[in-house]
């Protein structure tokens, strides 16, 4: 049977509730786990405290930009210019966003849990190297809080030469560059060891094609942190060896040219876009499937869109240099080709909806934001078309329609997929059940806060409005204020989610084996599971073949049917 | 004469900046119409796909809804003639859409052959802009602080920087191109309408990037285009201490006070003659020569406490002479 099944008696730990959480105790024990479920939930933690904190930034930089349309320029607050606080908060938003929530965000957390459990096994391939992308991981971030220590960065996100390089005080820059390096090496493990997983420890019976859309979305992820990292942990040390020993390579004073780093930058940050969005699109096929009780429609093009995502993705990075002095060739070329990338997303949306034909759809909590992530990429992804077509992008580039966009994508969809997913195998990972009332409220919030902060910058971003402003023209200002209001809302359903679910990890009902009636294999798992993951042999079935799993009043759950569990094979078999 | 900080003042007052569309600025290029139309094709391009595709979801929420007595049905897992018509339709509209704007941005990226297309020196530099003329009365001695130009006119501007990255941004013109230090951007432009539109720096260059600001004045009459770049562009003839201050409003005001408050930089208020302690903790009497130092090669003694962040200045004779003068002036004060 499939690999590190152990069979334990019913009740052998007193009550059976011996699980992974309550298997050893004490902070050593968790330190040094090579548990990928204890890895995940402190991966959990850890991002989700990245969340927060790149959260408070973006409140803090919305609160700047409420009264930003007139104000003397040498005016202080706390000590400090408001546009030099203003350019802080942006850099660190940025920053922390981007290195520490969105790109390890789905995969090392939900993906570090779910994957070896969707694949009836025990653990990763590489247990290990496991725990040291996430020491990695506390180490990138320990130097980021470092940043902050020391006084903090303004250089955008971004990086870009000369300003970032050709500075005064370097402490800030170089803890940053070795933070992001760091970051990288985490990002480059985690996505080797799924990539490893999936080929070597897929149970008897499971091809490529029947595990799960949410484990094709994390290998099309996976590919492209293994093949697109090392290029940004390149240009990082390039940049440092710049800085500190005056070798021209992006800077023209000592013979360098600073568009070059754009290239180098953007060959990695293109592709980790999608390293952002393709685990949001996995964990959206899971939701859409389970809450229509429907076999996903149109499998291997979801899963092969992915893929062509991530192929896509390395040969449109030149769209970030339209406005910087590239050829004109080369532009149109990079246009032409950024379009291709509608074609597989749009695939998949329409796949999405069709799932829900004739379904029976349930409109739990993932749903809901399941749901909101059809609006929202629908958004993010349509108003790409505006930037793809370079005769639009000339005049919308660097202004707040390209905020509004990548905020809708990366933002909109990924942290929505990722709330999703937290709220679907939440159940799964604590063996608790939050408050569905509250959940529902905190959606709510989350998706009106959205709108009100992005849905304005569209307009005021055509009207002419550039990025990354402390101050700005008077006939932006009721935008601004829109957007500072929706901040304001988002963060307080972000606020509310983290304060009922911690409370239901502590305090929640205990909850069932399988609330939803999902059918991947992970659900055939305890809630929580128990450390070895699978205490009786694991039956492997296709993923969406939900007619398996029948509602069990005395439960609250569903539970595998009688004759599935006698005969030990699926009721079905899957057609894609 | 328009001093760097008063433009937010000057944008909100010029009745222009408030025409346009819901959506859009004034069209004052010739690029303008064509790519706001293209534009507006993209957007009933994407409402068409996103009723479509939220509508359908809904419907679908409304329609199959879990509830007592109903069921979900088993329908086809993939449908082969569905899947390539929804993949290839849309591939044919993105073409489309590629094709017209490779229209326009050919439109946009080659000026004119068969006329003549003036030629405009841009410098971006942290945190001001400033543009040279062809064949202005004085051989390209006037620089101004707005860029002038006449209306129908082409224009070609080449551009750089002697710091960091700038980017030129005309909301009106629909054009936009970096200023990169190292390397001679070009962008050309033909206005259509008369006015005075703004003019924004879109890559972020620090402390003052949302400060600098200027306007493009498009003038009908060519002969007030030429009056307007003598009355802002020729220094030489103002008295040394008038043609100091234009130069710091213009220069220096971002970052360098004139009432003692601290900026970016130390104020000038009282700064002459005064003996400053560096960074390194040298002390130096500024002067003359610290000044000068100063204007070109900034980074080299800096005042402690202060960033490293100023941009590199050469001027003309007469330019520095008025510098020193202003400078003395506020000694007295």
């Amino acid at each position: 049977m499939a690999g590190g099944v152990v069979e334990k008696p019913e009740g052998a730990y007193g009550g059976s509730t011996r699980n992974y959480l309550n298997e050893t105790r004490g902070i050593k024990n968790w330190i040094i786990t090579l548990d990928h479920k204890r890895i995940a939930m402190m991966y959990l933690v850890a991002v989700t405290l990245a969340l927060l904190l790149g959260g408070f930034f973006a409140v803090a930089l919305r609160t700047v930009l409420w009264d930003g349309a007139v104000r003397d320029p040498n005016d202080l607050i706390l000590g400090m210019r408001v546009e030099q606080m203003y350019n802080k908060y942006f850099t660190l938003h940025g920053a922390v966003m981007v290195f520490m929530f969105i790109i390890p965000g789905i995969p090392a957390s939900l993906g570090n849990f779910i994957l070896p459990m969707q694949l009836g096994t025990k653990d990763l391939a590489l247990p290990r190297i496991n725990l040291m992308s996430l020491y990695l991981y506390w180490i990138g971030a320990t130097l980021f809080v470092g940043v902050l220590a020391f006084g903090g960065l303004d250089t955008g996100w971004t990086l870009y030469p000369p300003y970032s390089l050709d500075r005064q005080t370097s402490i800030p820059l170089i803890l940053a560059l070795s933070a992001v390096f760091i970051l990288g090496f985490s990002s480059i493990l985690t996505g080797l060891n799924f990539i490893v997983t999936m080929h070597r420890l897929r149970p008897p019976g499971m091809g490529m094609y029947d595990m799960p859309l949410f484990l094709w979305a994390l290998y099309a992820t996976s590919l492209i942190q293994v093949l697109a990292t090392p290029v940004i942990g390149l240009t990082l040390a390039l940049a440092m060896v710049e800085h500190m020993f005056h070798i021209g390579i992006f800077l023209p004073q000592y013979g360098g040219d600073p568009v070059l780093f754009q290239h180098f930058f953007w060959f990695y940050s293109h592709p980790a876009v999608y390293i952002m969005i393709l685990p949001a699109m996995g964990v959206q096929s899971e939701l859409i499937a389970t809450f229509s009780r429907k076999h996903v429609f149109g499998y291997k093009a979801i899963g092969w869109s992915s893929i062509a995502i991530a192929a896509i993705g390395f040969i449109v990075w030149g769209h970030h240099m339209f406005v910087a002095g590239q050829s004109p060739a080369a532009g149109l070329i990079f246009s032409f080709l950024t379009f291709f990338v509608a074609i597989p997303s749009a695939i998949k949306v329409f796949n999405w909806v069709a799932t829900m034909y004739r379904g029976s759809i349930e409109l739990k909590t993932p749903m809901l934001y399941g749901l909101a992530f059809m609006y929202l990429f629908g958004i993010g992804g349509l108003t790409g078309l505006f930037l793809a077509s370079i005769a639009n992008n000339v005049h919308l580039h660097d202004t707040y329609f390209v905020i509004a966009h990548f905020h809708m994508v990366m933002v909109g969809s990924t942290l929505n997929a990722f709330f999703g997913g937290v709220h679907y195998w939440w159940p799964k990972m604590t063996g608790r059940m939050y408050n569905e009332t509250l959940a529902k409220i905190a959606c709510g919030l989350v998706f009106l806060g959205f709108n009100l902060a992005f849905m304005p910058q569209f307009v005021a971003g055509t009207r002419g409005m550039p990025r990354r402003y402390a101050n700005y023209a008077d006939e932006f200002t009721t935008f601004h204020q829109i957007s500072t209001v929706g901040a304001y809302v988002l963060g307080a359903g972000v606020l509310l989610q983290v304060i009922y679910l911690t409370y239901s990890w502590f305090k929640g009902p205990r909850a069932p084996k399988n609330p939803w009636g999902a059918a991947s294999l992970e659900w055939q798992a305890d809630s929580p599971p128990d450390f070895h993951n699978f205490t009786k042999p694991v039956i492997v079935m296709a993923a969406y073949d939900y007619e398996n799993w029948e509602y069990d009043p005395n439960t609250g759950g569903y539970e595998l049917r009688k004759e599935v569990v006698e005969s030990g094979r699926s009721l079905a078999t899957a057609h894609h | 004469m328009t001093s760097m900080p008063g433009y937010l003042d000057t944008l909100a007052a010029l009745p222009l900046a408030r025409q346009g569309s819901f959506w859009f600025p004034p069209q004052a290029s010739s690029v303008a119409a064509g790519t706001d139309l293209l534009y507006d094709i993209i957007l009933w391009l994407c409402v068409l796909f996103f009723v479509g595709i939220c509508g359908t979801t809904i419907l679908f929420v409304a329609r199959y809804r879990k509830r007592p007595g109903h069921k979900e049905q088993k329908t086809s897992t993939h449908n082969l003639i569905l899947e390539v018509t929804w993949s290839v339709v849309p591939l044919i509209m993105l073409m489309v859409v590629f094709g017209v704007s490779m229209y326009w941005y050919l439109e946009m990226i080659n000026p004119p052959r068969d006329e003549k297309v003036y030629d405009i020196t841009v410098r971006g530099q942290k945190w001001s802009w400033s543009f040279k003329y062809e064949g202005d009365p004085f051989e390209s001695q006037m620089v101004t602080p707005r860029l002038h130009v006449i209306k129908d006119q082409a224009y070609r501007l080449v551009m750089d920087s002697p710091d960091v990255i700038h980017s030129m941004y005309l909301p009106a013109f629909r054009v936009k191109q970096d200023c990169v230090p190292g390397r001679y951007n070009k962008l050309w432009f033909r206005p259509t309408m008369a006015g005075e539109f703004p003019l924004y720096c879109t890559e972020y260059c620090g402390d003052d990037h949302s400060n600098m600001i200027t306007t493009v004045v498009v003038h009908e009459d060519p002969n007030a285009w030429r009056d307007w770049i003598i009355k802002e562009g020729d220094l030489k003839n103002q008295p040394p201490v008038q043609r100091g201050q234009i130069i710091w409003e213009r220069n220096c005001k971002i970052c360098h006070t004139i009432d003692g408050k601290k900026g970016t930089g130390p104020s000038f208020k009282g700064i002459w003659g005064k003996e400053e302690e560096m960074s390194d903790g040298s002390r130096v009497i500024v002067d003359e020569a610290y000044v000068r130092e100063s204007l070109n090669e900034p980074g080299k003694r800096i005042v402690k406490g202060y960033p490293n962040s100023m941009t590199p200045f050469k001027f003309q004779d007469y330019e520095y002479e008025g510098i020193y003068a202003f400078l003395k002036s506020l000694k007295d004060k």
